[in-house]
């Protein structure tokens, strides 16, 4: 059953050495439905991976609230998996025992449904060769992709990704974004997306989220409709494909 | 590497020794400097032969390997725990870091005298300053090991709601592994150095005493010997524990 987020006035204040306040973060109000795909798209400093740690439990929320599904968060919520901008896997554990991590610390399913569900993943993924070797043997691309099986074996309701393809050149990240609209089409996982890539946005998304820097904000929120549940290439030549980053371009430069 | 820079890479190896061979002989065929100073390089090989191969210094050697492995255990155990104890532990780490530094910073060879006034002539003081010399190698890649830890990985973790005990399993402590085994060659060495230091202070036996003992009587070819002989056994240990720790090294 994926999960809705309600972001109610949720803001971010850094306290830095010298006592100054700094609003990373003004007060997001933002709801997020149960199997959407919502991409947070901004430059550095508009506050959207901080969003994402706070929705992720990761990072105090200094005023208003976030829930996640009945929950309030106030914690990291076993429900909710994170993808990191680095593959974050254990260089001294194989492709598949850092897929099996989550399991091993969660014990949310047996490790027989474990293993066969991150085998399954790492076929769909082209990987399944390559479970048996250590992350250093594997290309950043490859990582990456482990990195997201990880996060998918635990059955998540709620997948937070935080900037995972822009350490990776452009053909590899355009793959792979083929890749997560194919497994986010078919598991309904609800998706919350940090890019500082307007394409990638619109690509995947169901709702892009326009974000802006100093002090970081959210500012407008564009729907995107008409393509297909899995996404593909095709889209990237289409007008209404180019029509969308044109919108979003213009919401952002509205912005400053 | 390329066939034709593994022949560099022998060549200048070979080259070398060879020129240092030739160095000494010419130096003592010539007769420049004293045989006191510099034997004849024949002279140290029969040395090296009687002492060691007719194992007239077998036990000698059997007691120095004897002092720097144990002081290399117990320095190696002493470090892991405090190690590890310090790095869970911020303001014992934070307080008693004078102390460490202290202790880093002194030249721990020095109290040797001190030791054997206190304790003899024995295995004990050469113990004790093998594992003091050992300590510091291991001691900082423990804390290091524990604490420098990718913060990604930390909130990887964190998102999963790992138990403090879950994250020690899965990540500080393999990571502490992968830092604290590549500090055991040179806390070897170091225990080594310790243990003739040591022995030099006074003993009864090893090859500190030995290399003592043949200066005393104008024997160089035999200190020289002894020196070849630690040479190698140095590189030994260290090859040694190269190959024992091979599986607990990283995979990277």
């Amino acid at each position: 059953m994926p999960l809705d987020i309600d972001i109610d006035g949720a803001s971010k204040t850094f306290i830095t050495a010298t006592d100054t306040h700094v609003h990373a973060l003004e007060p997001v109000h933002l709801k997020i439905a149960p199997g959407e795909f919502l991409s947070l798209v901004g430059p550095s400093g508009c506050g959207k991976t901080t969003l994402l740690r706070m929705i992720a439990g990761l990072l105090d929320i200094t005023s208003g609230t976030i829930r996640v599904g009945a929950q309030t968060v106030t914690q990291p919520d076993r429900r909710v998996s994170v993808v990191f901008q680095k593959p974050t896997l254990l260089p001294w554990r194989t492709i598949l025992e850092n897929c099996l991590l989550p399991n091993l610390i969660m014990h949310t399913r047996t490790p027989a449904d474990a293993r066969a569900d991150a085998e399954r993943l790492l076929g769909l993924t082209g990987l399944l060769a390559f479970r048996d070797r250590y992350p250093a043997e594997l290309s950043g691309g490859m990582q990456q992709r482990a990195a997201i099986v990880r996060a998918l074996v635990s059955q998540p309701e709620i997948l937070l990704m935080d900037e995972p393809f822009s350490a990776l050149d452009e053909f590899t990240r355009e793959n792979l974004n083929e890749e997560l609209s194919k497994i986010q089409a078919r598991t309904k996982t609800t998706i919350v997306f940090v890019t500082h890539n307007i394409g990638e946005a619109v690509f995947l998304s169901h709702r892009v989220g326009v974000m802006a820097p100093r002090p970081g904000r959210l500012g407008a929120l564009i729907d995107i409709t008409g393509f297909p549940a899995e996404r593909d290439a095709a889209i990237r030549k289409s007008p209404a494909y180019f029509a969308k980053i044109a919108e979003t371009r213009a919401a952002f430069e509205a912005l400053l | 590497m390329s066939k034709r820079g593994n022949h560099g890479v022998t060549l200048v190896f070979a080259g070398t020794l060879i020129l240092i061979l030739a160095a000494w002989v010419a130096l003592v065929e010539l007769e420049a400097i004293s045989r006191l100073i510099l034997p004849a390089p024949l002279a140290v090989a029969n040395a090296f032969i009687t002492g060691v191969f007719h194992g007239v210094w077998l036990n000698d050697i059997f007691v120095t390997l004897e002092e720097a492995v144990l002081g290399f255990l117990a320095g190696g155990i002493v470090a892991v725990v405090i190690g590890a104890i310090f790095a869970y532990m911020a303001t014992l780490r934070r307080g008693l870091y004078p102390f460490i530094l202290a202790f880093q910073t002194f030249p721990k060879i020095a109290i040797a005298p001190l030791l054997l006034a206190w304790l003899g002539y024995g295995l004990a003081p050469k113990v004790i300053i093998a594992a003091m010399l050992a300590f510091f190698p291991i001691f900082t890649n423990t804390l290091a090991g524990f604490l420098e830890v990718d913060p990604a990985m930390v909130d990887l973790l964190h998102s999963m709601r790992a138990s403090p005990l879950q994250e020690l399993r899965y990540l500080r402590g393999p990571n502490a592994v992968a830092f604290i085994v590549p500090s055991f060659d040179v806390a070897l060495v170091m225990a080594l150095l310790g243990a003739i230091a040591a022995e030099l202070a006074g003993a009864q036996a090893g090859l500190g005493n030995v290399i003592q003992q043949r200066t005393f009587l104008g024997d160089t070819p035999a200190v020289y010997a002894v020196l070849l002989l630690l040479a190698l056994l140095g590189l030994a240990l260290k090859l040694l524990i190269g190959f024992g720790t091979r599986r607990l090294r990283p995979a990277a």
